[in-house]
């Protein structure tokens, strides 16, 4: 029995369709670590490590550290250009609330890695607030509420195209506490005044 | 051996006509277009020369494989807009299935398409096509 001839056409589509088949398995695991990204850049965490309140006279120092963690298991995410602004809530009574807003605060470059799992520590920053800010009367604040808004810069595979800038938001009165992410912004430049935004 | 002989009839018998070859092709040459934008844009968002040579070498390979300049460029220019489209599914899915805050929910499946359109048009649009023209010139005179 004769075998049957296969034409160098036919033979070439096989070959087409196998090297297909190869470049399906390679997008395959780009498609895999790709769909943990999203999920991974809203479930990065921001906390207030420790909120210091020194009273010095009629001025109050205030040393604040923050830590970012990344608790997926994404890697290739990393962090620069951390900021934050703050403003500050004086609870005079239970009726009489005073809000003073605070500004920025002062924070040096800074880069860091967040790899799966591990925790990176924000350098600690002194800021200094009025003690009590209607002067007129001698009845201090029965406590002061500090509200951050801490953002940074998150370095990811979408660098060349795109800056991701995640927002939080953070109330303490003295203890750490867990800031809530409030805003996803992106920054594009290279792709040719693509979407931008502001934060939520 | 009559397992193979088989499998060769099989083969012989689903390429057998132009149009067979045709629907069996554009498939393939969309999912290896596809797949070979995707995995360059899954990684960096961007394409390499090289990423782009083996989008050309693609091109070229299915227009060996077709042979006839008309159906080369019909095959070509229904295989880029199904690449496209896929392209813009792939990478904005995951965006708009995830829970996102906002602007940035909305903002990545706008911005994958301006990427996924920046990558392939036009020059990598033009150099594919050349090489698929090329391609079928080639498979005319040796196939």
């Amino acid at each position: 029995m004769l075998p049957i001839k296969t034409s160098k056409r036919n033979l070439l589509t096989i070959g087409f369709a196998a090297f297909t088949f190869v470049m399906l398995v390679i997008a395959a695991f780009g498609a895999v670590n790709y769909n943990r990204f999203y999920p991974a850049i809203t479930q990065i965490q921001m906390r207030i490590l420790s909120l210091q309140t020194i009273p010095l006279n009629n001025i109050i120092e205030v040393k604040v550290a923050f830590a970012v963690k990344n608790p997926s298991d994404y890697q290739g995410l990393s962090l620069s250009h951390f900021g934050s602004t703050y403003s500050v809530v004086y609870v005079m009574s239970p009726t009489n609330n005073i809000t003073a807003l605070g500004g920025n605060l002062p924070y040096p470059s800074m880069t860091g890695s967040l790899n799966p799992g591990t925790t990176f520590n924000v350098a600690l920053t002194t800021f200094n607030i009025t003690a009590n800010p209607t002067q007129m009367t001698s009845q201090p604040p029965t406590m002061i509420v500090f509200n951050f808004q801490p953002s940074f810069i998150l370095s990811t595979f979408l660098n060349k195209v795109t800056e991701v800038i995640p927002s939080y938001e953070c109330t303490s009165s003295g203890d750490p506490a867990v800031c809530d992410q409030t805003g996803l912004t992106l920054i594009t430049s290279s792709v040719g005044g693509g979407p931008g935004g502001g934060g939520g | 051996m009559e397992e193979a002989r088989t499998t060769a009839a099989r083969i012989n018998q689903l390429l057998a006509t132009e149009n067979r070859r045709t629907a069996v092709l554009i498939p393939l040459w969309t999912l290896a277009m596809t797949a070979t934008f995707a995995q360059a844009l899954f990684q960096r968002a961007s394409m390499t020369y090289l990423d782009y040579g083996l989008a050309a070498a693609i091109c070229l390979v299915a227009g060996i494989i077709v042979i006839d300049l008309g159906r080369a460029l019909l095959s070509y220019i229904a295989t880029m807009a199904l690449t496209t489209f896929l392209l813009i599914t792939l990478l904005s899915y995951p965006a708009t299935t995830t829970d996102l805050p906002s602007p940035g929910n909305l903002l990545f499946s706008t911005l994958w398409i301006i990427v996924v359109f920046t990558t392939i048009f036009p020059l990598p649009l033009i150099a594919c096509l050349v090489a698929t023209v090329i391609g079928a010139m080639v498979g005319e005179k040796y196939f």
